[in-house]
């Protein structure tokens, strides 16, 4: 388990923790990989982003191998927010001049995962997502 | 990071390298905002050596998207890879973007 302080670690470094997990765990799995960069790029910079506003400071990031899966959990401190149960009203807005960008990273992320979950215990936030 | 701007037969082709993510987004975005003011044709992205994209990305295509809208023009997207397709496909930017076999 790696903890990122999110005061103090830039998203990029903290990026660097899946990229080191594909390299050295799954080289030639090129497709699965991209789905683990993908899931976990949109979950990590979803708590980054919102780590001030929910008073988050960190969080624990442990990523294994599990059976024929790709397990990703991040714990962290602050306000609770379910990420599983969240829809981004711009995602269903129809296209047009006038369509507001973004909204898609948690969509992303869910889609992109065979199980998503997320269960607030003890103060904490667990994200629980296998690809 | 590779990003370029090519007009080939009236098309403004803008090939982006690598990836698309969280990192370099912003930069690719503002380049090509910047880019398009100075430009009134069709847009096609060149995903052929674009190995992986994010939501972050995704954000350039509906910009863009827009913005050629704007000016009753079209953006199409030239050869991702299947999982890039797949993004764009869940997305659902097929309903506005289009597919093509050549540029």
């Amino acid at each position: 388990m790696t903890r990122v302080h999110l005061s103090s670690t830039t998203i990029k470094d903290a990026l660097k923790i899946a990229d080191n997990f594909c390299k050295n765990h799954l080289k030639e799995e090129n497709e699965l990989c991209f789905k683990i960069m993908l899931v976990y790029e949109e979950l990590l910079t979803n708590i980054f982003k919102h780590s001030v506003k929910l008073g988050s400071t960190f969080v624990d990031i442990e990523m294994k191998n599990k059976n024929n899966a790709v397990v990703i959990e991040f714990v962290y401190d602050g306000g609770g927010f379910d990420p599983t149960n969240y829809r981004d009203k711009r995602i269903d807005e129809p296209f047009s001049e006038k369509k507001e960008e973004g909204g898609f990273g948690l969509f992303l992320a869910a889609e992109f995962s065979k199980r998503f979950e997320y269960k607030r215990a003890e103060g904490l936030n667990r994200i629980y997502v296998e690809v | 990071m590779g990003l370029k701007f090519e007009e080939r037969s009236g098309v403004l082709v803008i090939e982006i390298d690598d990836k698309l993510d969280f990192l370099n987004a912003k930069e690719i975005y503002d380049k090509i905002e910047e880019k398009l003011k100075n430009c009134d044709t069709d847009v096609v992205f060149n995903f052929e050596n674009l190995d992986y994209i994010s939501s972050a990305g995704l954000q350039i295509l509906i910009f863009t998207a827009k913005n050629r809208k704007t000016l009753g023009k079209g953006v199409s997207v030239y050869k991702p890879n299947s999982m890039v397709d797949s993004v764009i496909n869940v997305a659902g930017f097929y309903s506005f973007l289009k597919k093509t076999e050549e540029i």
